[in-house]
């Protein structure tokens, strides 16, 4: 009586198993998990829908926008690419990928050829620790930079050319926190410069703080990027603390409260205002790079 | 025996329990790093097509939306920043895209009651959309009825149509932006 009571109990057991094991292969795919965003809400209630993705424009563009404000090349200002060994982690390498990134269009857009050609070996060889080897792998890159290093438009395209195949990498391999890190390191080190640049030349040259003003737009959404694509550590943690420190200074600004929705990103900050911002911009990019 | 035999029954019922569990949490997770070689192909190729598009815009980045057609409408929003005094183009490529879809461009995000719509273009399938971002500013003024009313950022969206048949239906839209050069 005792075996066929277990006997029945083990059979009827088995039969959900069996029926979830022959649904597995029927089931319909409702929704793709690559897609942007996983909740697929009828239009009609897309009412504080949360966003879905957002472009961050790349680091030759960030550089490109400070470097028409006039900002001039100070060799004091970029990350020593004698540094390289010092970055062991993968977070590490990537947050110093895009530094060095951000240090490269810097170089290019203002022909330093010797800089620029330096700080791309180090972009080449952080890129294969970090697994974009096939970003310098699938095109001679190297010899094309060395033959067209006195022509800017050519280097700028080789980097546009650097930053597709980054880009392509990431989005055929998911590697969207490896995207959202990099890009980070390259947006503080960009407004490391322009906040160094700032200080130099604050009185003849008001552009670069409104530049600073206007890029304090990207900050919500590298906060975005950084708390919905990359994986929860202390590194990241620090990073989005760090990130999310900067935006909230900026906001408490009296010059930026007054000003509503993206109005708050056209202020030109008072010299106090200026000082806290760069001064707090200084002190995060000099705590992710080694000196 | 017999009770040794149903002892067995149990346990590898167990165990075969467990085990689809595991594959099934093990293919969700892989399912969300990769897509099939076709698609990734196809997406490459889309890709490509959409940046040739931008020339003589310097490309900057690109968006992959993937969709599944459910039986509801559904709408999907990418944010793009504008940085002033640069001009932008955007080249849509929905070769990847089974059926027509609606593209529209909002000055605000999906659930504020105050956006306003920019740019609309339906039943797009198979065709490039390219918009340059000073068409849209200056449609843009002119709605506001302001000179200083500018565009920092904008909600591309995109809608998809809800799926009418049984079969499952997916597909993706591309757009890739640039800057003028100059």
């Amino acid at each position: 009586m005792q075996t066929a009571k277990l006997f029945k109990i083990a059979l009827l057991s088995a039969l959900p198993v069996f029926m979830l094991a022959s649904c597995e292969g029927n089931e319909e795919p409702k929704n793709n998990s690559n897609d942007v965003v996983s909740d697929q809400l009828p239009v009609e209630t897309n009412e504080g829908e949360e966003l879905q993705s957002s472009f961050l424009p790349s680091p030759l563009q960030v550089a490109m926008i400070f470097d028409k404000s006039g900002l001039e090349f100070d060799p004091s200002l970029v990350n020593n690419p004698n540094n390289l060994q010092k970055y062991t982690t993968k977070f590490e390498k990537s947050l110093n990928f895009g530094a060095y990134s951000a240090d490269l269009a810097y170089a290019v857009l203002n022909e330093k050829s010797k800089e620029a050609a330096k700080t791309l070996k180090v972009v080449k060889e952080l890129s294969s620790e970090i697994g974009l080897s096939t970003v310098f792998d699938s095109e001679d890159i190297m010899t094309r930079f060395e033959k067209n290093i006195s022509n800017k438009d050519s280097v700028l395209d080789l980097l546009v050319l650097i930053e597709e195949k980054t880009d392509d990498y990431i989005e055929e391999n998911g590697e969207h926190e490896l995207g959202a890190v990099m890009f980070a390191g390259a947006w503080i080190e960009g407004m490391y410069i322009g906040a160094r640049s700032a200080i130099k030349e604050q009185k003849k040259n008001k552009d670069l703080g409104n530049k600073l003003s206007e890029q304090m737009i990207i900050c919500g959404n590298i906060i975005k990027e950084l708390e919905t694509k990359a994986q929860k550590s202390a590194e990241v943690d620090k990073l989005i603390a760090d990130i999310k420190a900067i935006n909230d200074l900026y906001h408490n600004f009296e010059s930026v409260k007054k000003m509503e929705g993206d109005a708050a990103y056209e202020v030109t900050l008072t010299e106090d205002e200026m000082n806290q911002l760069t001064g707090k911009i200084i002190d995060i990019r000099n705590s992710i790079v080694k000196e | 025996m017999n009770t040794k035999i149903a002892s067995i029954l149990l346990t590898s019922t167990f165990m075969a329990f467990v085990s689809i569990n595991i594959a099934q949490v093990l293919n969700k997770k892989d399912k969300g790093k990769n897509t099939p070689a076709e698609e990734v192909s196809k997406v490459t190729e889309f890709k490509q097509k959409s940046r040739e598009n931008l020339k003589p815009y310097r490309y900057d980045a690109c968006a992959v939306t993937h969709f599944s057609f459910s039986a509801y409408e559904q709408s999907k929003e990418v944010e793009l920043l504008l940085f002033s005094g640069t001009e932008y183009k955007l080249c849509f490529n929905t070769e990847g895209t089974p059926k027509p879809i609606g593209i529209r461009i909002y000055d605000k995000p999906s659930g504020n009651q105050t956006r306003a719509l920019i740019y609309e273009e339906q039943n797009v399938q198979g065709r490039d959309v390219n918009i340059i971002t000073a068409d849209l500013e200056k449609k843009y003024k002119e709605m506001k009825k302001s000179e200083s009313a500018t565009l920092k950022r904008l909600y591309i969206n995109y809608l998809i149509p809800a799926n009418e048949t049984k079969e499952p239906l997916k597909g993706f839209a591309i757009v890739s932006y640039g800057y003028k050069n100059v």
